[in-house]
């Protein structure tokens, strides 16, 4: 009894983290593919071929859009993934908190 | 001393996933929504192939930082206009959703239409409802390997296909036709039919439901368009209830009974796994398909139709249901206007534009004969359909001349030149910085003319 009643629980804890899981990655996703259309939009990778530094294989629009779309992804996943921590473990830190009305 | 809460346990609230078996249904929404399917799918599928003027009618040429929409091409610097369509899009939504619900998420939404196509061909691999659940029940045997197999090759042969299909819109998909027909494809377009494809197997084989339960943003917020004339998918609950079984020519309130047979094949049907008889709830996509399964049941009992079906808040109440209304006439006349306004853009906007760049490395030169030299480079993009011929100007500066390698500029239909160019003032004729106007005149019989300012650098005179 109390052994089912525990592996339900895991079971519940396991899917609760892939809904979240499922959220931040999809949600940071909304927002890289925008952020990355807004960027490059206003900023053709072509222009760094005029410099030498940063390096000229960025300056491949493709390879550019490709990486720019991840690096933005790789923030938008940062900020999402620690706001779902964050919002998630608020409640645990301060068990006695008073009661509001 | 403070009294301590009773705590809850969050995880506890969250039920644990269990895997969904829609069953199938037949019927009239049902058969609308295989239309919405092979319309929607058709439409991408075929759209990529489709040539206009000789070349792919829709492409978003990302290199090449052109998108050909059929006869017109448009550039980064018409962002507004695809700004100005994602309103449009986000609008038409909320005015859809106030009118019929969630429509979107029943016919049209990609997830909705995938999803269907992969539950077809699980079907086709592994059988009806019972028959899955029996194989996913039964232990691992031949049958069950080449069923899952079977299935697993549909599922991953039409995934890559879509990713394919979506790259197609990036780069010509005649051309990559060509090279996945001789394994020269690209890196990036590898990696982007692998990664498109493997989101589709993800979302639409797997994930399925939980995308619009857990991970939808407007499946949370569609409620909030919703009022009492919205169009919403609801149980009979006067007529169905008290639910129970009975024999089929009994009449059932002679037994104290609704309508409600209680076969549970309108929550068989799902396929977010929720019971419709407990009311509106945020996990309804309005697929339809609990009304459909409903139907035939009531028709086999002889009974009326309609037990579930779609209605309005103030029908089940009795009062009547308007379609006008304060919160539709405002959405409708917004995208009305919005419509109209970017329609009015696209017709009116500038096709050709000039961009001046200053040369980086020095802000002037002074000639040998005393003269003082800035460098440009003009960028001009023709968005038009036809190429044009044009000649450069300066205006603004009256003592400045201006001198090109190339006496007039060709620019072909839809594509971007750019042209080194000189300003060049005698000695002493200004100083510091002013502003001339660099002009682009067509002499191709078109009355073109584009006009952008240069900023001009002398010595100043001390």
């Amino acid at each position: 009894m109390a052994a089912n009643a525990k592996s339900a629980d895991e079971n519940s804890a396991c899917s609760r983290l892939r809904q979240d899981a499922g959220a931040v990655v999809w949600c940071s996703f909304l927002a890289a593919c925008f952020a990355t259309m807004l960027f490059f939009a206003l900023f053709d990778p072509i222009y760094l071929k005029q410099d030498d530094d940063p390096p000229s294989w960025l300056a491949d629009r493709r390879t550019a859009y490709a990486l720019g779309f991840f690096f933005f992804w790789l923030m938008t996943a940062i900020a999402a993934g620690l706001t779902a921590w964050l919002v998630d473990t608020r409640g645990a830190c301060e068990p006695n908190r008073p009661e509001t009305t | 001393m403070s009294k301590v809460p009773p705590q809850v346990d969050l995880s506890s609230l969250y039920e644990a996933q269990r895997k969904i078996y829609p069953r199938e249904v037949t019927g009239r929404f049902n058969r609308l929504r295989v239309l919405a399917v092979v319309a929607l799918l058709g439409l991408f599928y075929v759209t990529p192939w489709v040539q206009w003027d000789g070349h792919q009618a829709l492409l978003f040429d990302l290199p090449a930082r052109k998108f050909h929409v059929f006869g017109l091409t448009f550039f980064p610097q018409d962002f507004f206009l695809l700004t100005w369509l994602l309103i449009i899009a986000a609008l038409s939504l909320f005015f859809f959703t106030a009118l019929a619900g969630r429509l979107w998420c029943g016919y049209a939404c990609p997830q909705t239409v995938w999803t269907q196509i992969f539950v077809w061909m699980e079907r086709l691999a592994e059988g009806k409802r019972q028959q899955r659940m029996k194989l996913d029940k039964a232990p691992w045997s031949f049958e069950k390997l080449w069923r899952k197999a079977a299935k697993q090759f549909m599922w991953i042969a039409f995934a890559l296909f879509t990713g394919y299909t979506f790259v197609g819109y990036f780069t010509p998909i005649r051309e990559l036709s060509t090279s996945v027909a001789t394994w020269s494809v690209g890196g990036w377009e590898v990696f982007w039919i692998l990664f498109y494809g493997f989101a589709t197997y993800g979302n639409a084989g797997h994930l399925r439901e939980q995308v619009c339960k857990y991970m939808c943003p407007y499946a949370r917020f569609q409620g909030a368009m919703f009022d009492r004339d919205t169009l919403v998918i609801a149980y009979d609950s006067p007529r169905g209830e008290p639910r129970g079984s009975r024999p089929r020519n009994v009449d059932p309130r002679s037994r104290n009974l609704g309508d409600c047979i209680d076969c549970t094949l309108c929550v068989q049907a799902c396929p977010t796994g929720i019971d419709i008889r407990k009311g509106l709830q945020m996990e309804c996509i309005a697929c339809a398909a609990c009304i459909d399964a409903c139907d035939s049941v009531m028709d086999q009992m002889g009974y009326a139709r309609g037990l579930v079906t779609y209605t309005t808040q103030n029908a089940t109440d009795g009062k009547p249901t308007r379609v006008l209304r304060t919160r539709t006439v405002i959405y409708g006349a917004l995208l009305g206007l919005l419509i109209t306004g970017f329609g009015f853009a696209v017709a009116s906007r500038e096709l050709i534009e000039l961009d001046v760049l200053r040369d980086r490395n020095a802000l002037y030169r002074t000639l040998d004969d005393g003269r003082i030299e800035n460098v440009y480079t003009i960028r001009i993009i023709n968005k038009d359909g036809e190429a044009h011929e044009m000649t450069l100007h300066v205006t603004g500066l009256p003592s400045a001349s201006l001198d090109t390698d190339v006496a007039t500029v060709r620019i072909g239909a839809g594509s971007v030149v750019s042209v080194p160019v000189r300003l060049r003032v005698p000695a002493g004729s200004t100083s510091g910085s002013v502003t001339a106007q660099i002009e682009a005149r067509a002499i191709d019989g078109s009355d073109h003319i584009v006009v952008s300012p240069a900023r001009f650098i002398a010595p100043s005179s001390e």
